[in-house]
């Protein structure tokens, strides 16, 4: 496999520019300068201004680390005051990356796109230095992520998928499964392959947490996760869904919980503490570092992320016809022999693929969306 | 031919692989290999489940070899294994969990109620003011306040801190009526003072009665309903010992006592307002511990004076006053009209049930009633509550109704549905 040599040392799959906005009022200024630059990533803000505690860091932590992500390249933070992109630059681990447009030090939206332009070419100047190289399954993290889901997601898709993680942790690579919701009901299996005993409680009340969240609220999980299309698609309950969902980590030790926002700490199988909702999920797992993300879908679930490039595979033969151009894999015709192995040799082919020649398929749709969770107010 | 497959060796349903109308023979497989031919009892779509086996209601529904919950009906082979067949564990709302129930008749009930009741007092006056309490209680459907309260009222009893063979003093004051119940039930106390009250209302119109030295007579709407029952209006509170304090304090000062208003509407029908000054009682805290693993929010406080919905914390906190210190203010108001105004232990004097219930609580209670010729006006004040607007989806509600509504239904149907613990409690498996 073949990537792009960061500062960090980490490797990039793809090489971006990244154009951020810091607060949702520089979007549409955003939009315009991406527009302007080729090869561009225009990555908008949900909120950003009038946030504050735990969202607040939840959004910082999170867009820098969709900036450090060993995808990007150069980023440019845009924003209004200067402040919000500074908040940004100090949570990043690869500072000498990034570039600041600030609209109220500048003389106008022409003057801002010229700024960039001039970026532009100083990146342009450094892109012919990068160094190009092979790179292993010792230096990839795989981001695991299931949306849509019917009952084949838990017979045939997530199963495979189980089986490459555990080829890719067998030769010392990453991969960070998440949607701690999704395993209620699966937590003693997870638990079992955890060894230190802080982590395991860890477990638990992060699995719990979103129960508690839901019975707050006076509500009952069963129609919100599974959600109304899971149980059209056959799936009862999360217990059911979950441990469908599960197997796609596959059965190796459980390293480290990641917090949300956060980035991956420890090589090995991590679990990242997010929302389950897709967008949100792969915009976490974005921010967790990884480089390509595999998403199991029943049902279809057409979103993809933009800095990762984003795998859809399904054993539902019916929904592969409708939506042959957004999913990349079939594994429909498993569902007689369950044979995970001829499955898993499929997808990583497929990794191969999108990691040296050709893109995802929501790539080339530019079916790709980014979103950061929140779970408070704004003033 | 339909195909289906199971994920675990143990599971008791299996996945189907087409879409399956009523009656096909479906070939049910697991690894490859052909267990059985079942035939579908209803239409089955791809991807949904099929029940390999008779399941029972409550059992575990298994795929992959683990439980994704349990059956809410029974469920026979060949049905869909659905949302209308599973309970999943991690609901809150049980509306549709069919508990186990025991359907008990009335007669009967009373006659395991005797026993149990014969069993630990010996004094046949208590005995019967229990039973026609706890009888009411179940009626009403206050389960809370019904005989699941048995077991601790006989360890009380069993450890002498409950007397039953007082000596219960009485005496006049003008229409003052003034009790000492000897540590006996708060139950038949109350019941003898309301005897005296009906012996006495016709003359004095007006009757305040101070009950002291008495114990937990249950819920407080019980005795109000009786003395409404005279063609009264009334007012009954008690205290007890200190169990509640608002935001800030570190420590419980007054119990959450109650108060209850009563007024009859015609026979057996009665306004009975009936209400705890605290946010929730522990009972029904406890009660929503055992359903949903957590307190729920502004119901109690810990012993560093912040509202808590931490489990842990349970046993070092104390209960939140309704409305905060509104509450607080009521319960200490109340505290007035019964330990201050009947020379009885008051707040901490009064002893809480520590640990081997030794202790004797050494409550008070306070009775007013007030005879009145109020009927026609009552029942201009019910209509005026059941005619008003309110959203579509809000009944208009006045206090007692639901109890009354209960009871009604209760009443015709001439049996009670009992729980696990309740029908435990009659057979004596305390």
């Amino acid at each position: 496999m073949i990537g792009y040599k960061r500062l960090n040392k980490s490797v990039g799959i793809r090489n971006y520019v990244l154009i951020m906005s810091a607060a949702d009022n520089v979007n549409p200024l955003a939009k315009k300068i991406s527009s302007q630059i080729k090869n561009s990533i225009y990555l908008p803000a949900s909120y950003g201004r009038g946030q504050l505690g735990v969202d607040h860091n939840n959004f910082l932590t999170c867009m820098a680390g969709l900036a450090d992500n060993p995808n990007i390249f150069k980023t440019i933070i845009v924003s209004m005051d200067g402040d919000s992109a500074d908040w940004i630059v100090n949570k990043s681990n690869r500072k000498k990356d990034i570039y600041k447009i600030t609209f109220m030090k500048s003389f106008g939206i022409k003057d801002c796109i010229k700024q960039a332009l001039f970026l532009e070419k100083k990146i342009n100047l450094e892109k012919k230095k990068i160094k190009k190289v092979k790179f292993t399954y010792k230096n990839l993290v795989l981001g695991l992520e299931c949306g849509g889901s019917d009952t084949t997601s838990g017979l045939v898709a997530n199963p495979c998928v189980g089986i490459v993680v555990d080829k890719l942790i067998t030769n010392k690579g990453s991969a960070i499964f998440s949607e701690p919701v999704e395993c209620l009901g699966g937590e003693e299996s997870l638990i079992k392959r955890i060894k230190r005993k802080s982590l395991k409680k860890k477990l638990i009340n992060v699995i719990y947490k979103y129960q508690k969240i839901a019975a707050d609220n006076n509500v009952n999980l069963t129609g919100i996760n599974p959600t109304p299309d899971n149980i059209r698609g056959g799936l009862t309950t999360i217990e059911e869904k979950s441990l469908g969902a599960i197997s796609k980590s596959g059965s190796k030790e459980i390293v480290d919980i990641i917090d949300f926002g956060n980035k991956i700490k420890k090589k090995g199988l991590n679990l990242l503490d997010a929302p389950a909702a897709a967008v949100e999920n792969l915009t976490a797992l974005s921010a967790a570092g990884c480089q390509i993300i595999l998403f199991t879908t029943g049902g279809g679930n057409p979103v993809g992320n933009p800095i990762s490039p984003t795998i859809k595979i399904t054993a539902n033969s019916k929904s592969f016809k409708k939506f042959k151009d957004l999913i990349d894999i079939d594994l429909s015709f498993l569902l007689n022999s369950l044979d995970y192995e001829k499955g898993s040799i499929k997808i990583e082919k497929k990794i191969n693929n999108i990691i040296n020649k050709s893109k995802t398929l929501s790539e080339k749709n530019k079916f790709l969306e980014t979103n950061i969770s929140r779970f408070g107010p704004s003033i | 031919m339909n195909k289906a497959i199971k994920s675990g060796h143990q599971d008791n349903v299996a996945t189907l692989l087409s879409d399956t109308k009523k009656n096909s023979k479906i070939k049910i497989f697991y690894r490859n290999q052909l267990i059985e031919t079942i035939k579908s009892k209803k239409l089955i779509p791809f991807g949904h489940k099929i029940a390999t086996d008779d399941i029972k209601v409550n059992t575990k529904i298994l795929k992959y070899n683990e439980s994704i919950g349990l059956a809410k009906k029974n469920i026979s082979k060949g049905d869909l294994v659905h949302i209308g067949e599973v309970q999943s564990k991690f609901d809150i709302k049980k509306n549709d969990y069919k508990e186990k129930k025991y359907k008990i008749k009335f007669n009967e009930f009373k006659r395991k109620l005797k026993i149990v009741l014969k069993t630990f007092i010996k004094n046949k006056g208590i005995a019967k003011v229990l039973e026609n309490y706890f009888f009411e209680a179940q009626l009403k459907n206050i389960h809370t306040h019904g005989i699941k309260r048995l077991p601790l009222i006989i360890k009380r009893i069993q450890n002498n801190s409950i007397n039953i063979n007082p000596i219960i003093k009485k005496k006049w004051e003008g229409s003052k009526l003034i009790v000492d119940a000897n540590n006996t039930f708060g139950h038949y106390a109350m019941m003898l003072a309301i005897e005296e009250i009906k012996k006495k209302i016709n003359q004095k119109k007006t009757i305040s009665c101070l009950i002291k030295n008495s114990t937990h007579f249950g819920y407080a709407g019980y005795y109000s309903s009786k003395i409404a029952n005279l063609n009264c209006v009334s007012f009954v509170t008690s205290n007890g010992p200190a169990l509640m304090a608002p935001i800030g304090y570190k420590e419980p000062v007054v119990s959450n006592n109650p108060l209850s208003i009563s007024a009859k509407i015609h026979k057996n029908k009665f306004f009975e307002f009936d209400s705890a000054t605290s946010n929730s009682s522990r009972a029904k805290i406890h009660n929503d511990i055992s359903l949903s693993g957590k307190i729920k929010k502004n119901l109690m406080i810990n012993n560093q004076g912040y509202p808590t919905e931490n489990i842990e914390d349970l046993n070092k906190s104390f209960l939140m006053p309704m409305q905060n210190h509104k509450g607080f203010g009521l319960a200490l108001s109340l505290e007035i009209l019964t330990g201050v105004l009947s020379n009885g232990p008051i707040l901490k004097e009064i002893k809480h049930k520590d640990k081997s219930f030794k202790k004797r609580e050494s409550l008070s209670h306070f009775i007013f009633a007030v005879k009145g010729n109020y009927q026609k006006k009552i029942k201009n004040l019910i209509k005026q509550v059941d005619n008003a607007k309110t959203q579509s989806k809000v009944k208009s509600n006045w206090p007692g109704q639901n109890r009354h509504i209960n009871l009604m239904k209760n009443l015709k149907k001439n049996f009670f549905e009992i729980d696990q613990i309740e029908n435990d409690i009659l057979n004596n498996k305390l």
